[in-house]
């Protein structure tokens, strides 16, 4: 019988559409979404290309190898400079080193801040949640009731006080900003675990013999993730900006780290005499941030469930 | 049909959900879904179990199943216990135990093409070899009349009808010996509901299948069962083969019941019993006879005692104090 059968099953499977091709499909149909995925696509290329597109190396003070100045505003050939200036589009930091290599090497390092952070904080939210919401009981208010002593902290100030504890530095800041953001992760996973729980499908598989892992793995959690999905989205957006944060107050990645918020810091004094050395990481900041989360709202329209039969 | 040993036998199972209240969830009150019924069901026999909204039919089938775990009670399937079973023991007696369930639309997981949806249950006891199951699936579905191109597909991509019908491949694929039908077609259009019964019926020809067959339509349950249970507010009032229920109601609830069928005949006259008020509320049942306060021929015997559910004649089984009386 397969024989007969499986020539046929590949062809006509071909038009078998899955929901995840048409939570792409409907992604895809929204302007904005695809704004923040193609600044999102800039940024992930400069972030892997940063040594070959960048003119100089981030660390390299410049000093007595070109004639420049500390904070030195831009120079661009096209706009103006005389060609005989060196071209530094972004201008010259306080400690001589080029500006625009520094901002190209800090999107390197956001982005591993972003994706790390939120993962971490995912997969332990994921757990923590999952249990609460399938256990119930005694187990669901100890982790709850401990999800909400974190969440009863401003978030910042609690990363404050976490990377105060463990020392200043970039690791510490992300543990910090991840333990953070686990509470919301947990409260969501939990939310949709419970309304997952009582479907008729997971009743079916109890019937069907599956253990209660196995409900949990394989029917319950791959129903309760959409939700997630957005607010990792919205979250490596959060992170960024809080881990940009503690840099700026020192807190996180140390110089002559090229990050984008202790390179804020550094320069804040200078605002009115070098505006460049602090608009340009801020703008870094803002379109990076700007991206996710729009990115995050098209996530968002695209896997309501409420939308599932308009515009297929 | 006595004499036999039954294949599920049902012994005094109640069922109270707490009501909790307050701050500190202080358990107030309980809902009595199930109170204290018993009943059997024979080997390849269909079992239809009536009665309206909120009257703890749904609540027994998944008791039998034991999706839930009752306050007290037993039930008995192939003479093993099926609440005292744990681990790999449970899961062997669910072989030979599936559902099918009401609602087309939530009883399947969207993320799951329907053929691995089939194989759920062989993968789950490990039947066989991957490409074993992978033909008993494809067999299944031939049997509920879907084609094999149908395995890839998503359940959305279906209609309702489709995928009641998958739903049954899905518990068939074990090829248990009794299946629970929790309202299997009150979901469906009435065209695909008689399709829908006839294939379960002819399933249980071919596969030798024992149903309890849960409805609140009696036409439904008219057509498919061999004998019927009356519920009411979480007990059984009335037990008896189709014909003897049908043309013979004892208790005065089935009659109603009965009179409210609808008969395609607008000539035709006949007596209605309209029942008053609504049902009580299962928090606080009413005394003695549960149906006392709507019941048209109620006395005060009823509302002070109980009725136990006697057998006045051979095979059918009432729980009022004055059926013989109400039998003309």
């Amino acid at each position: 019988m397969p024989t007969e059968v499986k020539p046929q099953t590949e062809e006509l499977s071909l038009r078998s559409v899955s929901l995840w091709q048409i939570t792409w499909r409907r992604l895809f149909k929204r302007k904005s979404a695809l704004v923040g995925f193609a600044m999102l696509g800039v940024l992930v290329f400069v972030a892997i290309f940063a040594p070959w597109i960048a003119p100089y190396d981030p660390y390299q003070v410049l000093i007595g190898v070109e004639d420049v100045q500390r904070r030195e505003p831009p120079c661009i050939h096209v706009l103006g400079c005389p060609t005989d200036r060196p071209q530094h589009i972004m201008g010259i930091d306080g400690n001589v080193r080029d500006q625009f290599s520094r901002i190209l090497y800090g999107a390197r390092l956001s982005l591993i801040i972003g994706f790390s952070t939120v993962t971490f904080a995912i997969i332990l939210g994921t757990i923590l949640g999952a249990i609460a919401g399938f256990f119930g009981g005694w187990v669901d208010n100890i982790i709850m009731r401990l999800m909400d002593v974190l969440l009863a902290f401003p978030a910042l100030l609690l990363a404050i006080t976490i990377v105060t504890v463990l020392g200043p530095g970039l690791i510490n800041a992300l543990i910090a900003i991840a333990i953070v953001s686990i509470p919301a992760y947990a409260r969501i996973v939990r939310a949709s675990v419970l309304s997952v729980r009582e479907q008729d499908f997971v009743a079916a598989s109890r019937v069907l013999g599956g253990n209660p892992f196995y409900l949990l793995f394989r029917r319950i959690l791959p129903n309760a993730l959409t939700p997630l999905i957005v607010q990792g989205t919205l979250g490596i957006a959060t992170a960024i900006l809080d881990a940009a944060a503690l840099s700026f107050l020192g807190l996180g990645a140390q110089p002559p780290t090229p990050e984008w918020g202790s390179m804020l810091g550094a320069e804040r004094n200078q605002v009115f005499t070098a505006p460049h050395l602090v608009f340009y990481p801020g703008l870094a900041i803002m379109l990076t941030v700007l991206a996710f989360n729009l990115i995050g709202d098209g996530l968002r329209d695209a896997l309501d469930p409420r939308l599932a039969h308009v515009s297929k | 049909m006595n004499g036999v040993a039954p294949l599920l036998q049902v012994h005094n199972l109640k069922k109270y959900f707490p009501v909790q209240s307050g701050i500190i969830r202080r358990t107030v009150a309980y809902v009595q879904a199930v109170d204290e019924i018993s009943f059997e069901v024979y080997q390849g026999e269909t079992l239809g179990l009536v009665g309206e909204s909120g009257c703890g039919k749904t609540t027994t089938g998944r008791l039998v199943l034991r999706l839930l775990e009752p306050t007290a009670g037993t039930v008995f399937f192939e003479g093993q216990n099926v609440f005292a079973l744990k681990g790999e023991a449970l899961k062997s007696i669910r072989r030979n135990m599936q559902m099918i369930f009401q609602d087309p639309y939530s009883s399947l997981d969207p993320r799951l093409p329907i053929g691995e949806a089939v194989m759920e249950g062989l993968n789950i006891h490990r039947i066989g070899t991957p490409q074993e199951r992978f033909e008993i699936m494809l067999d299944t579905l031939a049997k509920v009349g879907l084609e094999p191109y149908h395995a890839r597909r998503y359940p959305h991509e279906f209609s309702g009808g489709q995928r009641q019908r998958i739903g049954i491949a899905r518990a068939l694929a074990l090829r248990p010996k009794f299946i629970v039908c929790d309202e299997p077609v009150s979901a469906l259009d009435v065209s695909i509901q008689s399709q829908v019964l006839n294939l379960l019926k002819d399933l249980q020809q071919e596969f030798g299948l024992t149903y309890l067959f849960i409805a609140h339509n009696l036409s439904v349950v008219e057509h498919i069962s061999d004998r019927v249970a009356v519920m009411y507010l979480g007990k059984i009032v009335e037990v008896a083969s189709r014909e003897e229920l049908f043309h013979h109601p004892l208790h005065p609830y089935t009659k109603a019941l009965l009179s409210a069928i609808p008969i395609p005949n607008p000539r035709l006259k006949r007596e209605r019993i309209l029942l008053k008020g609504d049902v009580p509320s299962p928090i606080r049942p009413p005394s003695g006879c549960r149906f006392h306060p709507r019941c048209p021929w109620a006395r005060a015997r009823c509302s002070e005692e109980e009725p136990l559910l006697r057998e006045p004649a051979t095979g059918h089984r009432v729980a009022c104090h004055f059926a013989e009386e109400l039998a003309h």
